[in-house]
């Protein structure tokens, strides 16, 4: 064989471009887009983090060697300009106080500190002092006053006269450029207020003897996990230096003043989300290169098929396959080429577009590279060597193997679903744990994917059975619908294979979106349940709700304590401690994120029995996850707890399995809060409210609460961590999409390639009365079929086996709710359209092929 | 056993003793060769003869390593072609038998001209070769550099019988040559394969055409698989 010429073939070209477009998709995608989840897992870490927490500190001691450090710094890239704090903490008496009393505040110098204020102030002059309005307010000095000060340690004294009142510095959150200096800001845990910060000039700091130094180093344009991998690395020689060269080896206090740096936290929890989404894609990326791999094989059997002439003219002549498939290699190299191009950029852009960040590592970039090119090379050799041998076939035809037929291939499919069922089970899937994803191993993760293609291929059979029944009927049909049904299902392996392929692309595009809603939604109950409603402000004195807070909030009386005695069982209650919650069934409903679901009671059934009489001296209570002290039916059975040295004697009255305010791991008796709080036990008041303003937290403050801590719904799980469960799916529905693409265009070639015999039959038909109006319809229905009912299998595979992934994927299978099934309609309607404007679309290109040429053109065969 | 070696000492060169041949269709048994033996010596042409279903093109096939016998044997320069691997029947293929399929266009690589086509046929069993003086064989040396579109079906025909007496092989294999062809163009094609007998190849042709029986040195009578004469 000399090279093939002739009559131009695009089908199987086109096939070929296809599968290598596939391919390279799917070898480049998976890289790009676990680079992008780490990238953006580093921006989210940075963008969720105190600029200072990653920051690099240098402290410095007295005798530091300044050239030295100015030297290190300068070495630096991409950072910004450093930022040096120093303080005292010392005593104050205010010249206006005629008591003298004496206070504690905190001066420092800061860099930059004065640019932070409206108005600000620049360096202060001589023994000046700069006070924040709190201050001011609190301790009665104003700009003026002279305040002498005494270093708390050293007792070394400075005075100071105030010149100017700048606003207070907000907390939870501090604005950026202060949130390193948190500890001196926020109140304690107790609610106490610290010490006023104050901003002094360097003589007062000199005299005070506030020597120690903290140089921070703050990272700037870290954009990849590359780039963070690379300011770690600089932060970590920066540091080394400092000890040797700044600081000074053989200084006695260099232990004390060693270099820190939080960008390796960074990239520790970058690496680690892009491993495990690097593991929870590893199926889809598996599947895809078998898909691609199988498109491939389809395509050279189609290339094959174009040729056959001349291949079996070769075969005819004793050419050796090796021979032929050299030959064929050069000749579809091009459309290779062209696929592998189209899909690595196919892959660029959407993981830039609709992937976690477009900001890609460039090391994945040339990973990519490497594995699109390794996978062209092979795809090339497959697709070579599968034309050439199927075109020796074509004169030595293998013996038929008839028994070959009833080999049940799908078996080990469904053997390896349920192994990875059993995995999943076992181990679960992609975990939260703490701020951290992990998890997601291969096999385990691998079941919805698996699940799905196991499904596709036990139906295999029987939709080939049902479609040689099926493709029959129509005989009472009108007949261009009965025409187009007919061509569809003409060719019964042919349309068993379109249909499957389109069911598996749109069951893994509807399986994506339902995981990826179920894991949001999980999680958004979860984290609702956990802290009871949207906003939970725990209080430390009770307080007048605002009025603005009034109409969707509700107070609950928070204690916990531990099971006494023994469980009904005889076995000892566990040691760990049981919450306690006291609610306002008044307001409950006002300010509580509660829904009825399940078997559980509903809320107002639950309510009402806490109305139920019980002993003297006990309190009715609901008892919410039993099960995990041993109270699985413990209604009835008195419990007493040891709250915070108060004894509780308590009588269940009903049970429910997820009730707000519950914590994982643990049972929890729901009182009423005015009993709870006769009992005279240690309660902590929570303020739990619903849709919250932004003002919320402030509200509360100005209404004199003191808060002890602040927890929102948003902030209740790590948002890197729970971005990962939904990055974890979205490739699945990128190889779904892929998938599709191929099928769209395998469907394309095949109307095609029924093109001849369809104009045959069309001149026919034509004769015989049929119009244009019936042609398009037959061709419609004729590309309607194998996309529409692949769609609706693929849809209801899709809600199968997210019934059974979406409880053992639970990120947080220790915390309740359990999850449920979410469907997005929003997904299910886009796929519909695609799925009807795909059929239109290929319908029209097939009816306009049927009417093209004259009738003697098509009779000849060269319309 | 090298065929080529086999080639040297054993006449005839095509041997079939007792061959039988079934197809399977479903659960039936179609016999297409019953017990059918027969020779093809060089220098000879020999036609198989029959109606449609006789089992003629099935007995080509076996000859030239495109199907395998259930029982019986097919011997090709003395090589039990039955045995032989699927690297032995390639080999078979491009040294001892040349196929000519029934359709001229089957035989002929349409993009490359008629003498490219002879040099290429040439060149699968290592000969170099002058396509004019090749197809003055059979009359197509002033059509060297024609396209193969360019031909009528006789004239490819007889191009590809003279491609497969430049490769040179000692078998010629024909399936209905002239099935397409006017009495005309069939007589040419004949003619031809009346050169390569007298060339000294072995020409086994299988036709129902009276025109090439009459012109067989041998004629093999087939029906419903069995040999009447």
């Amino acid at each position: 064989m000399a090279g093939h010429g002739g009559r131009v073939r695009t089908g199987g070209q086109s096939a070929v471009a296809a599968g290598f477009l596939l391919l390279a998709a799917c070898l480049a995608g998976v890289p790009l887009y676990v680079s992008a989840a780490g990238s953006e897992a580093v921006q989210l870490a940075i963008g969720s983090t105190c600029p200072a927490d990653v920051a690099l500190h240098l402290p410095l001691p007295s005798g530091a060697d300044e050239n030295a450090l100015g030297e290190l710094l300068d070495q630096l890239d991409g950072v910004a300009p450093p930022i040096s704090t120093r303080f005292a903490t010392a005593d104050f008496a205010s010249s206006t106080d005629p008591d003298g009393v004496q206070r504690r505040l905190v001066a420092i110098e800061r860099t930059g500190a004065g640019a932070q204020f409206e108005p600000g102030f620049g360096e202060l002059a001589e023994r000046q002092l700069v006070v924040q309005r709190s201050m001011a307010d609190v301790y009665g000095v104003s700009v003026g006053d002279a305040l002498n000060l005494t270093e708390r340690r050293t007792k070394r004294t400075a005075r100071a006269t105030i010149a100017q009142v700048v606003s207070t510095i907000p907390v939870q959150p501090e604005p950026a450029f202060w949130c390193g200096q948190r500890g001196l800001l926020r109140p304690t845990a107790l609610g106490d207020l610290r010490p006023p910060v104050v901003f002094a000039s360097a003589d007062v700091l000199d005299r005070l003897g506030a020597n120690l130094v903290d140089v921070e180093v703050r990272a700037l344009d870290v954009r990849t996990l590359d780039d963070a991998r690379a300011m770690r690395d600089q932060f970590a020689q920066a540091i080394d230096r400092h000890r040797s060269r700044v600081v000074g080896a053989g200084n006695p206090d260099a232990a004390g003043f060693v270099g820190t740096e939080g960008m390796s936290t960074v990239v520790s929890r970058g690496e680690a989300l892009a491993g495990t989404i690097g593991r929870a894609t590893a199926p889809v990326r598996v599947a895809g290169v078998l898909a691609s791999l199988a498109v491939l094989v389809a395509a050279a059997m189609m290339v094959a098929r174009e040729r056959r002439r001349e291949l079996r003219l070769a075969a005819l002549r004793g050419v050796s396959p090796f021979v032929t498939a050299r030959r064929l290699a050069a000749d579809v190299s091009g459309a290779a080429v062209v696929g592998t191009v189209l899909g690595g950029v196919v892959a660029l852009v959407a993981v830039r577009t609709l992937g976690p960040t477009p900001e890609l590592e460039p090391r994945a970039l040339r990973e990519a590279m490497v594995f699109v090119l390794v996978g062209a090379v092979v795809g090339l050799v497959l697709v070579a060597a599968v034309a050439a041998v199927t075109g020796d076939r074509f004169v030595d035809a293998a013996p038929r193997r008839t028994w070959a037929r009833w080999v049940p291939w799908e078996l080990p499919l469904v053997a390896l679903a349920f192994v990875s069922a059993a995995r999943l089970r076992d181990g679960g899937g992609l975990r939260m744990v703490g701020p951290q994803s992990r998890g997601g191993e291969l096999l385990a993760q691998a079941f919805p994917l698996l699940a799905v293609a196991a499904s596709v291929a036990v139906i295999a059979r029987p939709l080939r059975y049902s479609i040689g029944v099926l493709r029959r009927r129509g005989r009472s049909w009108p007949a261009p619908i009965r025409l187009g049904w007919r061509r569809a299902l003409a060719e019964p392996a042919l349309a068993t294979g379109l249909v499957l392929s389109v069911t598996l692309a749109v069951s893994c595009v509807a399986l994506s979106g339902m995981l990826s809603a179920s894991a949001e939604r999980q999680l958004s109950d979860k984290a609702a349940t956990f802290i009871g409603s949207d906003l939970a402000i725990a209080l430390t004195d009770a307080v007048e709700v605002p009025t603005s807070l009034v109409a969707n909030s509700t107070t609950v009386a928070r204690t916990e304590g531990r099971l006494q005695g023994d469980r009904p069982d005889g076995e000892p209650f566990p040691a760990q401690a049981s919450d306690v919650i006291g609610v306002d069934r008044a307001t409950f409903g006002r300010g509580a994120v509660w829904s009825d679901r399940g078997p559980d009671p509903t809320i107002d059934e639950l309510f009402a029995a806490l109305d139920d009489a019980v002993a003297a001296g006990s309190l009715p209570a609901i008892v919410v996850g039993g099960d995990m002290v041993g109270l699985t039916d413990g209604v009835g059975v008195p419990v007493v707890l040891d709250a915070r040295g108060t004894e509780l004697r308590l009588i269940p009255v009903a049970s429910t399995t997820v009730f707000p305010g519950m914590r994982s791991s643990t049972a929890t008796f729901v009182v009423d809060a005015a009993a709870l709080r006769a009992t005279g036990a240690d309660v902590t008041d929570v303020l739990w409210l619903r849709d919250p303003p932004p003002t919320a937290v402030q509200d509360v403050v100005d209404a004199g609460g003191r808060t002890r801590s602040v927890v929102a719904r948003a902030d209740v799980f790590d948002v890197v961590s729970f971005r990962a469960q939904r990055w974890a799916y979205d490739a699945l529905a990128a190889f779904g999409v892929l998938v599709g693409i191929v099928v769209l265009v395998l469907q394309l070639l095949v109307l095609e390639a029924r093109a001849p015999t369809r104009r045959m039959s069309e001149v026919v038909l034509r004769r015989a009365g049929s119009n244009v109006a019936a042609r398009w319809w037959a061709s419609v229905i004729e590309s309607a079929v194998p996309l529409v009912g692949g769609a609706a299998v693929g849809a209801v595979i899709a809600r199968w086996v997210a019934g059974r992934s979406v409880p053992r994927l639970d990120p947080l299978p220790t915390l309740r709710p359990p999850g449920v099934v979410v469907v997005p309609v929003g997904w299910l309607v886009t796929a519909l359209v695609v799925v009807a404007v795909s059929a239109l679309v290929l319908g029209a290109l097939a009816a306009r092929s049927t009417g093209r040429g004259e009738t003697m053109e098509v009779i000849r065969g060269t319309a | 056993m090298e065929l080529r070696e086999s080639l040297r000492t054993v006449d005839p060169l095509v041997e079939c003793r007792s061959v039988i041949r079934d197809y399977r269709t479903g659960g039936e048994i179609t016999r297409a060769l019953d017990d059918v033996s027969m020779v093809c010596l060089p220098g000879r042409m020999t036609v198989i003869a029959g109606a449609s279903g006789s089992g003629k093109s099935t007995l080509l096939g076996l000859v030239a390593g495109l199907d395998r016998a259930d029982d019986g044997l097919v011997l090709v320069a003395g090589a039990d072609v039955g045995s032989l691997s699927r690297r032995g029947r390639r080999r078979l293929r491009r040294d001892h038998v040349t196929m000519v399929m029934p359709q001229p266009s089957d035989n002929l690589f349409d993009h490359l001209s008629v003498g490219e086509n002879i040099v290429w046929s040439a060149a699968r069993s290592g000969r170099v070769v002058d396509p004019v003086r090749v197809l003055d064989q059979v009359e197509l040396g002033h059509r060297s550099q024609a396209s193969v579109r360019e031909m009528s079906g006789g004239e490819q025909q007889r191009v590809a019988i003279a491609a497969a007496l430049a490769a040179g092989a000692p078998v010629i294999a024909a399936d209905e040559p002239t099935a397409s062809l006017d009495r005309q163009s069939a007589a040419l094609v004949i003619a031809a394969l009346r050169a390569g007998a007298a060339a000294g190849v072995c020409v086994l042709v299988a036709t129902h055409d009276e025109d090439v029986i009459g012109a067989a040195d041998d004629v093999v009578r087939l029906d419903h698989g069995r040999r009447l004469s």
